[in-house]
């Protein structure tokens, strides 16, 4: 199967604010070191599922490890973030469900040859609740510009990408079954919004200078 | 194929309504901040004015917690009125009024919240007598005023 190049330029992505963030590592706080461990874990990802498929051996199970791994560390960015007691609650409940449902999934229902239509679309959902309450209690408590705070451009790119591929995720496996082509155009909008994504968390990193 | 066209539309309209919900309140953030902004500008165009009513008035203005009578700011006619440098020296004038005289100004603030054209009388650290008007307003629920001070004769003059 022949990857289309937008593929490439989105995995190549994922270097660039793990660059940043390597970059701004002085600057960060214990929030944002744990987030910038996560984008270099996510190049590390890239590249062994890069790997795994040139060789030709299944990576999907590193997907869904992934998937876990970046739920983790995202619930943690908005829980340290997070300035209401009840949203810091909220926060460690999804975290468990979430959590308890990967589980549940991984060791009764995961096919590994399929896509997880539960794990990835709960997760987005999740996602595009916490980082558009983020969002609103950013906006609330502004005393400048939001888009002049690391806060904004984290929460902006895990909506954006949960808002954007949820309903792919959430079809994904229908996606693959009408074929080849199909799938190859409709996941432009995956590596469109991971694109998006990663220059939002870039982006997040380098305003830590300002 | 119309399943692609189903999914295709709604991720774009998904998409639509996060970009919204982001420019929203993008633009509602951009407008409470430069009204804010506005208000800070105004404020400080406003304390210069008063700074520059402060400095240039020919009255002695002051603020004082008059329960400890300490001089907390004066302006440069204050200090000139008095012959005194620093607000310790202002200070000591007032404190070495009599004892009475001060508790009257004290009671009278206190329950009035506002005392008017008191005369009083101090002598000067160069020997001199001079007698003034005192008058200030409290400054609500607290122990410190805002006074204005003029010479009786120089009083007398623009009356």
């Amino acid at each position: 199967m022949k990857i289309p190049i937008f593929a490439h330029v989105a995995a190549i992505s994922y270097i660039v604010p793990a660059y940043f963030s390597v970059r701004m590592w002085k600057h960060l706080d214990r929030s944002l070191k744990g987030f910038a461990v996560f984008s270099i874990i996510s190049v590390g990802q890239t590249i062994a599922e890069f790997v795994l498929g040139r060789l030709g051996i299944h990576n999907q199970f590193l997907l869904n490890y992934y998937q876990l791994i970046e739920f983790v560390f995202v619930m943690y960015l908005f829980f340290y973030w997070a300035e209401s007691g009840f949203f810091k609650e909220g926060i460690q409940y999804i975290t468990m469900i979430y959590v308890l449902t990967w589980m549940i999934y991984k060791f009764y229902f995961e096919d590994p040859d399929k896509f997880s239509e539960v794990i990835a679309p709960l997760s987005s959902f999740f996602f595009i609740i916490v980082s558009g309450y983020s969002l609103i209690q950013l906006f609330q408590s502004a005393t400048t510009i939001i888009s002049k705070t690391p806060m904004f451009w984290f929460s902006t790119g895990v909506f954006l990408y949960s808002a954007g591929t949820i309903i792919i995720f959430l079809f994904s496996n229908a996606i693959l079954a009408m074929g080849i082509e199909y799938f190859n155009a409709l996941w432009h909008v995956n590596w469109a919004f991971t694109l998006i994504a990663n220059f939002c968390f870039s982006k997040g990193f380098w305003c830590t200078k300002l | 194929m119309n399943d692609a066209i189903i999914i295709s539309v709604t991720t774009v309209v998904l998409v639509l309504f996060a970009v919204g919900y982001i420019v929203l309140l993008l633009e509602s953030n951009k407008k409470i901040i430069h009204e804010q902004q506005r208000r800070l500008d105004e404020i400080q165009k406003s304390e210069q004015r008063y700074k520059a009513l402060f400095e240039n008035s020919l009255a002695g203005i002051f603020r004082f917690d008059f329960t400890k009578w300490e001089i907390l700011d004066a302006n440069q006619s204050a200090y000139e009125m008095f012959n005194s440098k620093t607000a310790k020296e202002f200070q000591d004038i007032f404190l070495s009024l009599p004892a009475e005289k001060l508790e009257q100004i004290e009671s009278t603030l206190n329950s009035n919240g506002s005392i008017d054209e008191y005369e009083i009388i101090f002598r000067l650290p160069t020997g001199i007598i001079r007698k003034f008007e005192l008058s200030a307003r409290r400054e609500q629920n607290s122990t410190i005023a805002h006074a204005v001070i003029v010479f009786v004769t120089a009083g007398k003059l623009i009356g």
